[in-house]
């Protein structure tokens, strides 16, 4: 088998195990809990052998618990009720807060395309590489078909609706070993087609980018044959079922596994640039098309659309080759199919989920789901490790510019610590001559003196651990990527695990004692480079060291002295690497700087987030690199305006209007920076819903992406309608929002004005100011040298 | 008298702390169990190990040897830290009485509030009385620090950037009373604080009953009093008009008074080369004051020519040769600390200045040879440089002599 998915057919939930070939098993399943007690209404539960560890907030600790019952609901939005209830009663639940596609594919996975599943539990970590290896060939053979639709609106420039036309579909077929894609597309009364081309070929995967939410619903809406086809989970045709999985979802959760920032997760040119799959001439078609306008254009250029329809199916496709494979890996080591991993709420969900499934069938325990009753945190008046800063140590004032400084970063720190520390959430005890962490309450510190002890989470982290120096290995000697992505997205979310809001095995011991050693080991290091080995550093951020050289082979000896101290004091686990050597760099605050490697790329850190026009986003690194030459930030940034097209002189922000409301508090935050506000007057422009009062309701809102291309100005944002030739049509838009719990009250006020190009060039220059006050401290440390 | 079995359990403990501490940047020197002192033969000396980071053979040759030997060196049962080597610093407090319930208070209160981060260890008896305590840290320049301290009423204190520091797990045992040094901080010696503000160093210091602390960075000495110099003014000094000249007399001075190492580093700056390890001797001077290797040396060099009525822009010539190969040495080297900068851009300017007014500046005390402490000399004599040159005048007329007329 390979997935397990959960198909809503009706009011209905169906799961199925599907296997290689296209044959799928329909599965019964129930969603279910552990609990102490059990609710009063509930129809069906048993007594299990397992044990639960609950949390002793008083005392601090895991404390076992016997009986413990496993309880069944009769649809999965039972459970957070039925958990409600048993908490009501006094008991304790654990896995409570489980995603029920996850819970079904941990449930009913046995294998993934031959390979015994969870990996943790049936493999030891020397057999990860070729378990990996074998997984990975298999892998690269499934087929996966990825498409992309246009609609026309009914209304010329608005955003369109279910049901309207889809003119254009175009779709792409590859595979995910390094296979080419074929891309076709249908055009007006051939995209009926679409239902044929899914059933005539067998696929493994169908993939979209924000399918889920735009393509599935528009095609379902428009195209009868689809309807009881296309799912947002699968595409089902009769007994063979193909699983669907929207990329974007994926992009959201894995993305920083991919490198991938969190402003370069939204749109599929984003991505597909940031993964480097997307040609030069590909990007251009992509940012040529104005989407807003989509039908127009095709009326206008017909050739250019439904290029441009291709590149997207195209692009969608190299993405999936890209990020499937470690997400079928992440399954085989979790249990939990890529359709689930779709739908977690957060990316320590993951490890979180895969830790507590592995502790129930390896050890028959079980973790207490808890809400978090203590912070962390470096403190203002705290002293040494625990002092605020100690995490972003700088020795210097900023601005500040340096040359020949080496970058040394830490090799999986958090990770490390874990394992060499022995740090398991159940085992951690207080105790008299331990490591002292301080935990926030009610505005007051506590301090605890922790004693580590490996037991049983220890051991499912120690296999990551071990397993992660098997994959770096593969990756280093073979080239094989792919595990090691799967193995370091799966380890990043450990962390998670412990820290959250909310979650099964939640210690904030556990937590507070990883990130106060993680800060200690920062400053023993830098001692050992200034103290011992005399050089300076002048800046560390939690897992790395900035630290002046004479050369390459000075930072080399550096790097050697002090993986050997490392290694001497706290075993082999723990190196640094000699991550980049900056010829140049420039220091604007803690987060916050520019430089230049020796080997002439730019790295740009902290700036990048703030808003600017298109221009300037895309062209920062050669703004930077002239501005570290010597240049006046000023008269660059004019000329890059200046010569800019029009169009590349608004900001571009894309976003779901579901980001504007905080999950966590249960209520919608009050939009506060441009970039929002133009989002939400886009959507209501697109509406035709400006000038009056408008509500917008959680429950309601569209979860695909918006994009705006915006410039604020003084109390109003110019909403980018359309190019004129000697200028811009505008809408000048003044946005009003009021926060009402789960509602946002809205008035987009407003009318459309012709802006001309040099007024542009004014506002775009204004919209800079914040990245060009960053570069000017850059260009001022540069001609005072403050610190050489 | 220690069972073999104990000493022989002792010694592999302490050869792993030792390992540990040296590969962390430390110098660990092997004490004996009957002494806080280490562990040489008769006539051996150490004083190089106070100044200069140890060899891996060094450490190797010398202390886990020591260390691990049961016959000759069987009563080392100790290893010392040297401060100032690897940036410790040792605040040693001295309690005045035993089991006072104040000091007790003030010790707890120590490891509960920074055990977690910085090295804290006591002695105790078998007996189970309780002894002095040692925090150490690491610090910036540990030499050029100067801390004074008020000292509470419990006991005495001491911040020791210089000397040596006996640590854990260290076996103490004087007339059969056996005591050992118990490590009571999470984190040992090598993962110590490094206290870039020294803010942690000052709240320890109030923890432990410390009233006022000034901390300062230590000036180079003045001493009012000692050598009153020779003086000569000869005129024959008026004939050494090139930089050359000037270095030719300094080596045949070297010769006349038989000091090795003045000549070779003498030798070394008219070959164009400085060789000499910048340190800050403050230890083996007085520990009131702060110097380095370079401002004793170049003290010795430009006294001898303002001795010898060298003019002055000649002497001037000279120190900025001196300057040149001193950042060259600096740049071959990799060497960032601000003091050494410090030293070539003002030290030695000021060194010139008081070199020309005979002024006393900065030297080594009698007895702790700056060029034997620097492994250039090998003769065992007791003598510095300056008491050789003060005690023969006639060294200079004879340099003099051979170097302005060929004598």
């Amino acid at each position: 088998m390979y997935e397990v998915v959960v198909v809503k057919q009706g009011a209905r939930l169906h799961a199925y195990r599907i296997h290689e070939g296209g044959s799928a098993e329909r599965v019964s399943h129930k969603p279910w809990f552990l609990s102490t007690k059990v609710p009063r209404d509930v129809e069906e539960f048993e007594e299990t052998d397992l044990t639960m560890y609950i949390f002793d907030v008083g005392a601090l600790r895991f404390v076992p618990t016997k009986p413990v019952f496993k309880v069944y609901a009769a649809h999965p939005a039972q459970v957070p009720r039925l958990s409600k209830e048993v908490e009501k009663l006094g008991g304790r639940v654990s896995m409570a807060n489980v995603r029920y596609s996850a819970r079904t594919s941990m449930d009913l996975t046995t294998d993934v395309l031959g390979v015994k599943t969870p990996i943790p539990l049936h493999f030891s970590p020397s057999d990860v590489a070729s378990v990996m290896e074998e997984l990975l060939e298999k892998s690269s053979k499934l087929k996966v078909l990825a498409f992309d639709i246009e609609v026309k609106p009914s209304k010329p420039g608005a955003f369109p609706s279910p049901g309207d036309p889809v003119f254009l579909v175009s779709y792409a077929v590859t595979d995910l070993g390094r296979g080419s894609e074929e891309v076709q597309v249908l055009e007006g009364d051939e995209v009926h087609d679409f239902a044929k081309v899914l059933r005539s070929e067998r696929f493994d995967y169908v993939v979209g980018f924000v399918s889920k939410s735009f393509d599935i619903p528009y095609l379902t809406a428009y195209i009868e044959d689809l309807k009881n086809v296309l799912h947002p989970q699968a595409v089902v045709l009769g007994s063979r079922i193909v699983p669907h999985v929207d990329l974007a979802e994926l992009v959201a959760s894995h993305g920083s596994g991919f490198g991938l920032s969190l402003s370069e997760r939204l749109a599929l040119d984003d991505v597909a640039d940031a993964l480097g799959v997307a040609s030069e001439e590909e990007l251009e078609i992509e940012s040529s098309v104005d989407r807003t306008k989509i039908f127009e254009e095709y009326r206008r250029d017909r050739e250019k659309v439904v290029k441009y329809s291709a590149i997207d199916s195209l692009l969608t496709a190299r993405i999936a080759r890209v990020i499937l494979p470690p997400t079928i890996m992440i399954y085989a080591l979790t249990g939990i199919s890529p359709s689930a991993q779709t739908e977690l709420p957060s990316q320590g969900a993951l490890a979180e989920y895969a830790m507590a499934d592995y502790l129930v069938r390896k050890h028959g325990a079980c973790l207490e789901l808890r809400s978090r009753s203590f912070d962390i945190g470096e403190l203002d008046n705290g002293l040494g490790i625990y002092r605020s800063g100690s995490k972003n140590y700088a020795s210097f004032t900023p601005p500040t510019y340096f040359e020949n400084v080496a970058v040394f970063d830490f090799n999986m720190l958090y990770p490390t610590i874990y394992f060499v520390d022995g740090v398991d959430a159940v085992k951690m005890r207080l105790c008299s001559d331990g490591f002292r962490i301080p935990l926030i309450s009610g505005g007051g510190v506590k301090w605890f003196s922790v004693c580590t002890e490996p037991g049983m989470v220890h051991e499912w982290l120690s296999w990551l651990y071990h397993a992660r120096a098997v994959t770096k290995k593969l990756k280093k000697e073979r080239g094989l990527e792919v595990p090691d992505q799967a193995i370091k997205i799966l380890a990043n979310s450990a962390y998670g695990i412990f820290s959250k809001a909310r979650g099964n095995g939640l210690n904030e011991l556990v937590s507070a004692y990883i990130f106060f050693r993680a800060n200690q080991i920062l400053n023993v290091s830098i001692g050992f480079v200034e103290a011992v080995l005399g050089k300076r550093v002048v800046y560390g951020d939690t897992d790395s060291l900035f630290v002046v050289v004479e050369s390459e082979e000075d930072a080399t000896k550096i790097e050697e002295a002090l993986n050997e101290f490392l290694t001497k004091r706290f075993g082999s686990a723990m190196s640094v690497k000699l991550e980049r050597i900056f010829s140049k760099v420039a220091f604007t605050g803690k987060k916050n700087y520019v430089g230049i490697t020796s080997d002439g790329k730019v790295v740009i850190k902290g700036i990048t987030r703030f808003e600017a026009p298109q221009i300037v986003k895309e062209r920062l690194e050669d703004i930077v690199r002239e501005v570290l030459g010597g240049a006046d930030p000023l008269t660059v940034m004019k000329r890059v305006i200046s010569s800019a097209p029009t169009r590349k002189l608004f900001g571009r922000s894309t976003k779901r209007l579901l980001e504007l409301y905080d999950e966590e508090e249960g209520r919608f935050k009050r939009p506060t920076h441009s970039a929002s506000k133009a989002v939400i007057a886009r959507y209501l422009i697109e509406r035709e819903a400006v000038g009056g009062v408008v509500e917008l309701e959680r429950d309601l809102l569209p979860d695909y992406p918006i994009s705006a291309l915006y410039l604020p100005a003084n109390s109003s944002i110019y909403i980018l309608l359309e190019e004129s030739g000697s200028g811009a049509k505008c809408f000048a838009a003044r946005v009003d929002a009021e926060p009402l719990g789960n509602r946002l009250r809205v008035r987009v006020s407003g009318s459309v004005v012709e802006l001309d190009r040099e007024r542009i060039e004014v506002l775009a220059l204004r919209f800079c100011s914040t990245i060009l006050k960053i570069l000017s401290k850059v260009r001022e440390a540069i001609v005072q040298r403050r610190l050489v | 008298m220690l069972s073999q079995k104990l000493v022989t359990r002792v010694k592999e403990v302490l050869s792993r702390v030792a390992e540990v501490y040296y590969s962390a940047g430390l110098n660990v020197l092997p004490t004996w169990s009957w002494k806080k002192i280490p562990a040489v033969r008769k006539g051996e000396g150490y004083e190089k190990w106070l100044v200069r980071r140890m060899t891996r053979e060094e450490f190797e040759s010398f202390t886990l040897a020591r260390i691990r030997d049961t016959k000759e060196f069987r009563n080392v049962l100790g290893i010392a830290i040297v401060n100032g080597i690897g940036g410790v610093v040792t605040i040693d407090y001295d309690v005045a009485k035993n089991g006072s319930p104040e000091i007790e208070e003030r010790v707890r209160r120590l490891v509960r509030e920074f055990g977690s981060f910085v090295y804290i260890e006591r002695r105790v008896g078998a007996d189970g009385s309780k002894y002095g305590v040692h925090v150490v840290l690491r610090v910036p320049n540990p030499r050029e620090l100067d801390v004074r301290v008020e000292h509470p009423y419990s006991g005495e204190i001491t911040v020791r950037t210089n000397g040596i520091t006996v640590v854990a797990p260290s076996i103490y045992a004087p007339r059969s009373r056996i005591s050992q040094y118990v490590k009571l901080s999470f984190v040992d010696i090598s993962t110590t604080y490094y206290d870039k503000d020294l803010s942690v160093l000052k709240e320890i210091l109030l923890v432990l009953g410390v009233t006022k602390i000034d901390v300062g960075k230590g000036a180079p000495a003045r001493i009012g009093s000692g050598f009153r110099g020779v003086r000569i003014g000869l005129r024959m000094g008026r004939e050494i008009d090139s930089v050359e000249k000037a270095l030719r007399l300094l080596a045949e001075v070297g010769k006349v008074l038989g000091c090795v190492g003045f000549v070779k580093v003498v030798e070394g700056i008219a070959r164009g080369e400085w060789f000499v390890e910048y340190r800050i001797l403050r230890e083996v001077v007085n520990v009131n004051h702060t110097r380095s290797t370079w401002t004793i040396i170049e003290n010795h060099i430009f006294r001898t020519l303002a001795e010898a009525g060298v003019r002055e822009e000649i002497v001037w010539q000279v120190a900025n040769l001196i300057r040149s190969l001193e950042e060259e040495f600096l740049k071959r080297n990799g060497v960032s600390d601000a003091a050494v900068y410090d030293h070539i851009y003002e030290n030695l300017e000021n060194n010139v200045e008081q070199a020309l007014k005979f002024s006393e500046h900065g030297h080594e005390p009698s007895g702790a040879c700056i060029y034997r402490l620097l492994d250039l000399c090998p003769n065992p004599c007791n003598s510095t440089f300056l008491t050789k040159l003060f005690s023969n005048p006639q060294s200079l007329k004879i340099a003099l002599m051979r170097v302005v007329n060929g004598v």
